[in-house]
């Protein structure tokens, strides 16, 4: 075996160069993607994890609380028994003017004492706070990391312009930090100022986001937790830092689940390219393989040597695969971090590193990917005979099999899928997969079929369109019908993903339209905080007289939303003034009617509840919602179901005066404004913005610019997703360009008879690209209908399962459009250099070549 | 039994021998407690005030300078103490407020940020913390209080050719915490005056710090250190306070030390 | 018709290997000449350089006075559709189709319109004696069969100059004799200008005059022997 290898392979592989690297270049593809969507992922997750770690410091437990602590707090726990230390904490992300530089997160600490919690690595030599009593007594004052300001430029005694709430402001460097511990949180791009400073900047009033609790020695963090708990009560959530950045984590890890179905997507596509580079190296050295035989080789030696092969190029491309995935991932993961910010306002940091696990899963799947590539060519390679393998010319036509079984089988595993997406049989996770699997499958074995009667039926229209390149381009599909009809099932897949994921965003999107149409029928909406899930700001209750009372205003309502974690989820509870919200907005009733509702929540104190929450969390009408307030555990009992588009995970929606009552917290994240009839929204938001001016931060709106604004939020939920399409359109391209390569590399005798026949080297690469052109384009007909497929279970089942919202289909066709317009374009770029290549092939040696 | 027996007659010990201190230090020596007691009798003022200059030099030699003003009324346990920076404009304005608790409790602290428009309570935790950026730290701003501690006396040494009693006072943490677990006082013979002070961190051996009080002078007929260098013995960085415009027993407003006073603008 | 003056083709390696060696020679326009010789005489280089697919390390090669030496690639391609049509041992046809298409390639890709070329098409399929198979795919053809269809493929253009390399070099002797005759033929119909290479003596001897090489040097040069024409 190894001299077979030595010799046999190895001198094929160094005659064939180019060859070979174009099989390598089908595992790296697949392994790139796999490793630089997990390398990406899992620096997201554990950058989240890892930031709120460092953060932490040496706190054992943090106090919580919806709508952030009270400052009086913070003495209530200092007179507790066990405790060491307390220090209260906000934390906030803004932006530098220069954006460049990354989002920094903003933590504001009491810097008085909170060397007892976090090391700031001022000690030592290189590191120094300038002067806290100046820190302390200008309000500008911040603390950042040296690799920052090194970035930045800054040294201490300049200042950095960054956009907060109220809008661009400068903060001076007064320290620098050096990096270890608690100033590698993310990523160094951190900025310490003093808490009561940016509970000024950040609107927080007189509240914390949270009180860090730093345990005496001997006191263990779960009666530590006890205790505060029994202290504390219901309404403050006690938490262990690895605990909340557990649940950040899960959170974030649930969004970028998605990125699973394309690192499989990826890899599977990875599988077939491999598997064509395989048949197609099969087919050229049958020779070799004849004489082999011929020479005494078993038919287990040849499959093992190409086994072997596989191996090493498995191998080769896993490595090489698993470094460029790193150097992918870290554009990936900054979108993705844009993505969570803007979604759940959860941010990590920015550095990838390319952890022992994700390499050596990288590496196994670059092996196992060339190996089941590998396995079918490798065992036709050993059932050639050897008379077979020296009758020329005749093998390349002859690579027909029985088709009708397979087609059976294929269209089974497909209406399998759709049943079982249909029925309820599996749920969640497992749906997909197996959904995706056995559809994937039954799509795979269609699709080899019909792609060649596709390109059978083609080929007459293909001469007469193109007279001159239509029957190269023609022959050259049909020619090897297994390369042709591997790369269109490539290509089929990738757009069916396509498709299918356009659909389903298109679906959400005109969904969550149709539904802002309903509800945001109000003029003007002022708000503090740009990003929807993470107020950065929050207006006192009493600004609300204030509008009212300006000319033209015909009502104003107060719309706060809180967070709570509700059985594991962090759902979102919704409060305003019901009584004028009602007469505006028209619901659409999933449980109960407008009169219910508006019976319930103004008079009984009872709930509203959307449609994925009672689905979710099996409560309707008739049922009560239980939840922590500062004065304890109260139940809401549920006055109506309402689709609703709020969050994902589920709302529940309070007249103000009862959240007012049991939270005893004013603030507002939103005030509606409706107008006079007559009235220029355009003048009364000036006369809001001179009246707030100065005193709060105001981002007021229209109407228009509010839903476009929600749309946007929209677009970023599903940013990750769009990277995906935009993945598998690149995994396409390299599809085709490896396809084309190799057809050729295979072909280069046929192109250079041609060319003793007359063609001209623009004639040989026109018909290369219309190759090109024809497997994108049959490929995308193939698409068209399982892309449908694919749509409808992702707005159906898929979506239920993971946003408890059912999406009407709705179909792609301004996707369908892109795809018309940019496939050709990419398949004319991705045929550029193989173009170039048949072009140049050299009559006198293609000739020679066998 | 013995302790009982005993105490009255350290006492008519203690005042037996401190009649002829000044005049014939050699004698045997005396009693810890009482020469602090006597100490603190001689040099008890019912007011103090000064305006100080405040110089930080770190290790690698850098200067920051800060001028404050300083009123005291009370002494030892029961004074109260608010120090108002004027100098430089930066931080002109900032107060810290120090006022005793009943009992033997830590005072309460409390410093203001004129930019803030608040105060904010100095905690137990915090009392290791640096005091604005210099070698004190919170609870080196408290006034010595003898009875807070175990003291006995060590011996005697010469600094800068004056004879100094050595005595070792211990935290009694009755009530109250102490971040030291040992200051070391050099009370000088001749007048009773504390001219030095190692202080020793809890869990350590040797003084992380050491307070010098010299040119001391006499105004208006009470002893002063007009110069108080606190030199951090690990950080290599010291802190000096010069005093100036010294003095004693001037009726301080009674508003002067409450929180009001020192969340106002301006108030001193 | 064809004139080589001094050519000499050498291929650099690792040492430099001359395959032609100062070849002098012209062929007048009509003839129906066999190249002989024995393996690496240079006879496939020849044919090679006479029909534009190599060019020469050194000398001219004028023909139909074109100096192809001084041509570029696509001058050379553009010369070849015209005046150079070949003929190869293992026929080289398309393997996907027809070969009534097969026969048309040259023609779509010089630009034919489809009427006028499946008209030639036809013409010459009748005239090699295949027009009964124009819809098979070559594997459905016997080689002497498919070796007719390359003919046909070569002669569909109306090339001036028509280059043959072992025609019959895959083919029993009685198909072989066919394609000669075949040959023969159109060589006598058309006057087309045959330049064949070959091993075989049979083909030699169907052509009016022989060029043996030896080691890149013509060696002999003379009538045929034992032609029938």
């Amino acid at each position: 075996m190894r001299f077979l290898l030595r010799h046999l392979s190895l001198s094929y592989a160094r005659r064939h160069l180019a060859k070979t690297i174009l099989t390598l270049l089908g595992v790296v593809v697949g392994v790139t993607t796999f490793s630089s969507i997990k390398t990406a992922q899992d620096a997201l997750v554990v950058g989240i994890g890892s930031t709120v770690d460092r953060v932490a410091g040496k706190a054992h437990l943090q106090v919580t609380m919806e709508g952030g602590v009270p400052e009086a707090l913070q003495e209530r726990l200092r007179n507790l028994p066990g405790i060491r230390a307390t220090s209260p904490v906000i934390e906030q992300i803004v932006v530098p003017e220069k954006g460049e530089l990354g989002s920094l997160m903003v933590i504001g600490v009491d810097l008085l004492g909170d060397r007892e919690m976090r090391d700031y690595g001022f000690e030592g030599d290189d590191a120094d706070l300038d002067d806290p009593l100046l820190f302390l007594a200008q309000p500008d004052s911040a603390l950042f990391t040296r690799e920052f300001a090194k970035r930045a430029g800054l040294a201490t005694g300049t200042s950095l312009a960054v956009k907060v709430p109220s809008g661009v402001r400068k903060v001076t460097a007064r320290g620098l930090m050096s990096p270890k511990g608690f100033a590698q949180a993310f990523g160094g791009n951190l900025m310490v100022v003093d808490v009561y400073a940016a509970q000024e900047l950040f609107g927080r009033g007189r509240r914390f986001d949270r009180i860090d609790v730093r345990l005496q020695d001997g006191v263990s963090v779960a009666q530590g937790i006890e205790l505060l708990q029994k202290a504390l009560g219901p309404a403050y959530r006690v938490e262990t830092p690895a605990r909340r950045g557990e649940q950040m984590e899960r959170l974030v890890a649930n969004f970028t689940a998605g990125f699973n179905v394309s690192s499989a997507f990826a890899l599977s596509i990875g599988i077939f390219l491999i598997f064509n580079a395989f048949n197609v190296s099969v087919n050229r050295r049958r020779r070799d393989i004849g004489t082999l035989r011929a020479l005494g080789a078993t038919p287990r030696q040849v499959q093992l040597l190409f086994l072997a092969e596989a191996l090493i190029i498995g191998l080769l491309g896993g490595a090489l695969g698993c470094l460029a995935g790193t150097a992918f991932s870290q554009a990936l993961l900054v979108s993705m971090g844009q993505s969570t910010e803007m979604v759940y306002g959860i941010s990590g940091s920015g550095i990838v590193h390319l952890t022992p696990a994700i390499m050596l899963q990288s590496m196994l799947l670059g092996l196992v990917a060339s190996l089941v590539g590998a396995w079918g060519p490798a065992l036709s390679a050993s059932r050639i005979s050897p008379t077979e393998a020296f009758a020329k010319g005749a093998f390349q036509a002859k690579a027909q099999r029985r088709v009708g079984p397979r087609i059976a089988t294929g269209a089974a595993l497909v209406a399998c899928a759709a049943a079982l997406a249909l029925s309820s049989a599996v749920q969640g996770n497992a749906l997909v997969l197996c959904v995706l699997l056995l559809g994937g499958i039954g799509l795979v074995l269609l699709i080899g079929p019909l792609s060649r009667a596709v390109l059978l039926a083609l080929g007459p229209l293909l001469t007469r369109l193109f007279p001159s390149a239509g029957p190269l381009s023609s022959d050259a599909l049909l020619g090897n019908p297994r390369r042709s009809s591997g790369t269109i099932m490539a290509m089929a897949l990738s757009l069916t993903f396509v498709l299918g994921l356009g659909g389903y965003m298109g679906s959400t999107r005109l969904t969550i339209e149709r539904w802002m149409d309903d509800i945001l029928t109000c003029d003007l909406f002022v708000r503090a905080s740009a990003n929807f899930s993470r107020p950065d700001f929050l207006y006192p209750g009493a600004v609300k007289g204030e509008i009212l009372a300006l000319p033209g205003v015909r009502t104003v309502e107060s719309y706060r939303a809180i967070r709570p974690q509700f059985r594991d989820r962090q759902i979102l509870v919704g409060s305003v003034e019901m009584d004028t919200l009602m007469q505006r907005v028209r619901y659409d009733f999933a449980q109960g009617d407008r009169d219910s509702m508006r019976e319930g929540l103004i008079n009984k104190e009872m709930c509203a509840v959307t449609e994925n929450f009672r689905d979710r969390f099996g409560l309707g009408v008739g049922d009560k919602v239980p939840l922590n307030t500062p004065g304890g555990m109260v139940e809401f009992p549920i006055a109506a179901v309402i689709r609703d588009y709020s969050s994902d995970q589920g709302a529940v929606f309070l007249d103000r005066k009862v959240f007012l009552r049991h939270w005893q917290d004013d603030r507002v994240d939103i005030y509606d404004v409706s107008v006079k009839p007559g009235t220029d929204p355009g003048r009364v938001r000036d006369a809001i913005r001179a009246k707030l001016s100065g005193r709060y931060p105001a981002l007021i709106s229209t109407q228009r610019e509010f839903k476009d604004e929600i749309g946007k939020a929209i677009d970023a939920f599903y940013a990750v997703m769009r990277i995906t399409v935009l993945l598998a359109l690149g995994v396409a391209f390299l599809g085709i360009v490896t396809s084309l390569l190799i057809s050729v590399a295979e072909r280069t005798r046929e192109i250079g008879i041609l060319k003793a026949l007359g063609a001209l080297p623009g004639q040989i690469a026109r018909s290369v690209v219309l190759e090109a052109l024809v497997l994108a384009l049959v490929g995308l007909m193939l698409a068209l209908p399982a892309g449908n497929l694919f749509a409808s279970f992702m707005e159906g089942p898929v979506a239920r399962a993971f946003t408890g919202w059912a999406m009407p289909h709705h179909y792609p066709w301004e996707v369908l459009g892109q795809l018309l317009v940019a496939l050709p374009l990419v398949s004319f770029l991705a045929a550029g250099i193989p173009a170039r290549q048949a072009a140049g092939v050299k009559v006198t040696e293609a000739i020679e070549y066998e | 039994m013995i302790r009982i027996l005993l105490k009255p007659l350290q006492f008519l010990l203690a005042a037996a021998l401190l009649l002829p201190v000044t005049s014939a230090p050699a004698l045997a020596a005396p009693d810890a407690r009482a020469l602090l007691k006597e100490s603190e009798n001689r040099h008890r003022t019912k007011t103090q005030q000064y305006s100080g200059d405040l110089t930080v030099v770190n290790k690698e030699g850098k200067v920051r300078k800060k001028g404050w003003n300083s009123y005291r009324q009370g002494y030892a346990g029961d004074s109260k103490n608010l120090i108002r920076f004027t100098d430089p404009p930066e931080v002109k304005g900032v107060g810290f407020l120090s006022l005793p608790r009943p009992g033997s409790e830590n005072p309460d602290q409390w410093l203001y940020l004129p930019s803030m428009k608040r105060e904010r309570r100095i905690a137990p935790q915090d009392r290791d913390a640096s005091f604005v950026g210099t070698d004190f730290n919170y609870e080196d701003m408290e006034e010595f209080d003898h009875e807070k501690y175990k003291v006995s006396l060590q011996g005697e040494e010469t600094l800068d050719g004056q004879p100094c009693w050595v005595i070792a006072a211990i935290p009694l943490e009755k009530g109250s915490r102490s971040i030291y677990q040992k200051l070391t006082l050099y009370l000088r013979k001749d007048i009773l005056y504390l001219v030095r002070e190692d202080l020793v961190r809890k869990g350590e051996k040797e003084p992380a710090k050491r307070l010098i009080l010299s040119d001391i002078k006499n105004v208006e007929g009470h002893y002063v250190a007009a110069r108080m260098e606190m030199t951090d013995l690990k950080k290599g960085s010291h802190t000096t306070v010069t005093l100036k415009q010294i003095s004693f027993n001037r009726p301080q407003p009674a508003s002067r030390f409450t929180l009001q006073n020192l969340t106002r603008e301006g108030g001193d | 018709m064809l004139q080589l003056k001094d050519v000499v083709k050498s291929y650099d390696g690792k040492s430099t290997v001359t395959a032609l060696a100062g070849i002098t020679l012209s062929i007048a326009a009509g003839e129906m000449v066999a190249i002989m010789g024995p393996s690496g005489s240079g006879k496939s280089t020849l044919l090679n350089l006479m029909g534009g697919l190599d060019v020469p390390s050194s000398g001219e090669v004028l023909v139909a006075g074109t100096d192809l030496a001084k041509q570029n690639e696509k001058g050379r391609s553009l010369f070849r559709r015209d005046h150079v049509s070949y003929i190869f041992q293992a026929y080289h046809l398309m393997p996907t189709l027809r070969v009534r298409q097969n026969v048309a390639l040259p023609l779509r890709l010089a630009g034919v319109p489809a009427k006028e070329a499946e008209a030639r098409v036809e013409r010459v399929l009748a005239e090699v004696g295949l027009e009964n198979r124009a819809d098979h795919l070559p594997d459905e053809l016997s080689g002497g069969e498919r070796q007719r269809v390359a003919i046909a493929r070569a002669l569909v253009t109306d090339a001036p100059l028509l280059l043959a390399d072992e025609p019959t070099g895959n083919l029993d002797s009685a198909r072989g004799r066919e394609i000669l005759a075949l040959l023969r033929s159109i060589h006598g119909r058309r006057g087309t200008t045959i330049v064949m290479v070959t091993h075989d003596r049979e083909a030699a001897s169907a052509c009016d005059r022989l060029i043996r090489l030896r080691d890149g040097r013509v060696e002999d040069d003379g009538a045929a022997p034992g032609g029938d024409r």
